[in-house]
């Protein structure tokens, strides 16, 4: 597959060339959102996840409630407010210099809560998976509930969920391309900057800029399933596969 | 037993209607708590409001005045989305049958669950699953955003005096993209279906065809709701980057009205986005844990998945 | 030393056990049998504390250990307890399963606690099984490697609910072995099992138990010969027959 797109970009070499630096730069920048922005929505969704099952009534609402929140619209709305707010609200009260910096930290701050509202379901259904033999088998050894937790249900609960949070962390990939609309330069914003240029010179090589574009944005998804794949085997338990049902 | 007795004399619509009411209202007797839970959630929300609007940050008077503006745009949102997500469903069908059997021809050895025919189009087959694969893996792998630019400005150097052709590019990034997604869903339920059975209905000398429709695809039907569920939502959510280019759906009601009240717009949209999804993913949670589809395990919303929920992975 | 008295449970609209009482001696192997359902293992849970019960009283020698001031977790460290499933930790090796017990709970440092678990570990034979996982071994295996675990924290009571009711015919008996082999030794046992053969011969005491509540107790042979109830009869007829 990856020979399908090997063939884009070799329209006009000459300005590939050329656009090719800013191009890595922005790549660059993405790749540093989404180092931010994976790790903010782990934890926060390792917390939330956790709460979702908890045996108080109360916690498992507020989670709820925010898996339910961050879920429920679509991550520019959730970037492009926080960033209003960070920008008139904070500006507006407390006189910070330096805007930009606080509005693009909130904006990534928003897309990592967004994530996180993902990441906590698939926490919590790695959490489920567990199975309740192993929890008594734990209880019956005298474990305390928090033992449990760190020695059986989480080691377990991560290898499972896994596959899943790779999927999670393309997905946070590719949503770093809407932080371009809070003028952060990652690869996107690059992208669009490029093809304003572009379509003074010629229309057709808009096409080259978007894509090359792409063809970043799919190095770096492919590059970051196979690292997840390769952890994957990292936490394998000899004779599972098999056992498994 | 939620109500069976037959209706002697009544006519069919009205009683399957009955049915169907019985049926919604049993949901909310017994989950009345999260009903509450929603209700409660949005008055505390009307609240918040209404006291950052009487502190100044909110204006009210603002927000009151354009929610009538905010029908036309939704609908808009939620037509291209769900023609989308339809016309992509019908060619993902076929794609990701392709992507299921043409592996043989890619990955030897690797066993499917789908009878193909027998016969050398070897050459054929295998371009054609390339080509497919080629195109799944692109589409899953690049923002909606860059490839809504891309059409955006596909459709101006074609025909940029098309009708409405911002709305036409927008749709047809949401149509190429659910494709895609929905391919790969429909692959793993392919894959998922047994070889045993298949076997099974070889053995009783059903045609190819006739194996797919009535074995591999209803069992795999039911394997693939839930996913095809969460990617309409998907790619509702997703339908709001089309107001980047020009597309007058919900989400460009936001930067319009922002342009001068931009908390307002935001603060609306927001809700009616969660006030369209957060209903439907609770509806889509109730029915699936009350028919209780089996295989389906755990409720695992995999945000449109590269690899799609294989029902085996949890519980 | 365990003492249950009129010990009720209660999950939803289905109560078992009800009201049973329970007595097991030091060193006495008491088998619980009777028809699914009974509430054998649900009395079971009740002694280790994995189940509260909703009335009555379990004594651990003097000790009232359904007093709510006493942590689950002091109770659990005197009984050990062998499941059906066997319920090792699949992510760890047989090794440091049976090590988890003395890690975590009882605080042993770790060199004492691999050589006591390697102990148990020959104990139960499975000396040249310590570093594999739970998925690479037989269900036999599995099971002696989490009898050795229970083994492991020095309990004074061995609590096992049915055993051998998930192995494979020939798996059977080399657990059953390390069983015959415990009681030998003098552990105090309380067993919920279907292996009659088990109970005839090596329990001291046997205990029938249905619709949550024990019908009759006493020897292997007045049991299993010459039963007063005629369900008792009928249950041991259909086991045996």
């Amino acid at each position: 597959m990856l020979v399908v797109l090997g063939l884009l970009g070799w329209y006009n070499l000459a300005y590939a060339e050329q656009i090719a630096p800013s191009l890595l730069k922005g790549l660059a920048v993405t790749v540093g959102l989404v180092l931010i922005v994976i790790p903010i929505g782990f934890a926060a969704g390792l917390l939330v996840g956790w709460s979702r099952t908890s045996r108080r009534w109360i916690a498992r609402a507020v989670a709820s409630t925010y898996v339910e929140f961050f879920r429920g619209m679509p991550p520019i709305v959730l970037i492009f407010f926080s960033w209003l707010i960070a920008t008139r609200v904070l500006q507006f009260y407390f006189r910070v210099d330096d805007p930009f910096a606080i509005a693009f930290t909130f904006g990534v701050l928003a897309l990592g809560f967004h994530s996180a509202g993902y990441q906590a379901e698939i926490v919590r259904a790695g959490i489920l998976s567990v199975p309740t033999g192993q929890l008594e088998a734990a209880d019956a050894l005298g474990l305390t509930p928090r033992q449990r937790m760190f020695h059986v249900i989480l080691p377990q609960a991560f290898r499972i969920s896994l596959p899943a949070l790779s999927n999670e962390f393309a997905s946070v990939i590719k949503d770093t391309s809407l932080i371009s609309q809070i003028s952060a330069f990652e690869l996107t914003l690059v992208g669009i900057t490029l093809v304003n240029n572009a379509t003074r010179i010629d229309l057709n090589l808009v096409f080259i800029v978007w894509a090359q574009v792409a063809l970043l944005y799919l190095l770096l998804t492919v590059v970051a399933t196979r690292i997840l794949r390769g952890v994957e085997n990292l936490f394998k338990v000899p004779g599972l596969e098999a056992a498994q049902p | 037993m939620s109500g069976r007795v037959p209706i002697p004399g009544s006519r069919r619509i009205t009683r399957d209607l009955r049915r169907a009411l019985r049926f919604v209202l049993a949901g909310l007797r017994e989950h009345w708590r999260s009903v509450v839970g929603f209700a409660g959630l949005m008055m505390f929300l009307t609240a918040l409001l209404f006291f950052l609007g009487s502190i100044g940050i909110v204006r009210l008077d603002v927000m009151e005045r354009q929610w009538g503006s905010f029908g036309d745009p939704a609908f808009l949102s939620l037509l291209l989305s769900t023609s989308a997500y339809g016309c992509g469903f019908l060619v993902a069908i076929p794609l990701g049958w392709l992507r299921a059997t043409g592996s043989r021809y890619f990955h030897r050895g690797r066993r499917i669950g789908v009878a193909v025919p027998a016969g050398g189009r070897k050459g054929l087959a295998a371009f054609a699953y390339g080509g497919v694969t080629g195109f799944v893996e692109v589409l899953r792998g690049t923002p909606i955003f860059v490839q809504a630019f891309i059409w955006f400005y596909l459709m101006i150097a074609v025909a940029p005096r098309l009708w409405q052709v911002f709305t036409i590019a927008g749709f047809l990034t949401l149509f190429v993209n659910t494709s895609a997604y929905q391919s790969e869903v429909f692959r793993a339920g392919i894959q998922s279906v047994g070889q045993g059975q298949v076997d099974a209905a070889r053995a009783l000398g059903m045609k190819p065809r006739q194996i797919f429709l009535s074995v591999t695809l209803a069992q795999s039907l039911r394997l693939v709701v839930l996913p095809l569920t969460n990617e309409w939502i998907a790619l509702f959510k997703a339908s709001s980057v089309l107001g980047y280019i020009a597309v007058p759906e919900l989400y460009s009601r936001a930067l319009d009205i922002g342009a001068r009240f931009p908390i307002e717009g935001f603060v609306m949209v927001g809700l009616v986005y969660l006030a369209i999804i957060v209903p439907i993913s609770r509806v889509i949670t109730y029915v699936e844990r009350k028919r209780r589809i089996p295989g389906l395990g755990t409720p695992i919303d995999i945000r449109r998945t590269r690899r799609t929920a294989r029902p085996s992975t949890a519980g | 030393m365990v003492r249950v008295q009129g010990v009720h449970k209660a999950f939803g609209d289905l109560e078992v056990p009800r009201g049973v009482d329970l007595e097991i001696s030091e060193a006495e192997v008491l088998c619980l049998i009777g028809p699914s359902g009974g509430g054998k293992s649900t009395l079971l849970r009740c002694v280790n504390l994995l189940v509260r019960p909703d009335r009555g009283e379990v004594y651990l020698g003097d000790v009232r250990i359904t007093d709510p001031a006493i942590r689950p977790e002091w109770v659990r460290q005197q009984i050990g307890m062998v499941f059906q499933s066997f319920n090792l930790i699949t992510h760890l090796t047989a090794l440091k399963n049976v090590m988890l017990g003395l890690r975590k709970v009882k605080k042993v440092p770790p060199s004492e606690a691999r050589a006591r678990a390697v102990h148990e570990l020959e104990r139960v034979g499975l000396r040249d099984k310590l570093n594999a996982y739970p998925a690479q071994l037989s269900g036999g295996q599995q099971q002696r490697v989490a009898i050795a675990r229970a083994l492991a924290m020095d309990p004074k009571v061995m609590l096992f609910d049915e055993p051998t009711s998930a192995l494979d015919p020939e798996y059977i008996r080399e657990v059953l072995d390390v069983m015959t082999a415990l009681a030998k030794e003098g552990m105090t046992m309380l067993v919920v099992t279907h292996e009659m053969g088990f109970a005839k011969n090596v329990a001291d005491a046997v205990a029938f138990m249905d619709e949550g509540q024990i019908l009759e107790i006493g020897t292997p042979e007045e049991m299993f010969d010459r039963p007063k109830h005629e369900r008792i009869r009928g249950f041991v007829g259909k086991i045996l027959g």
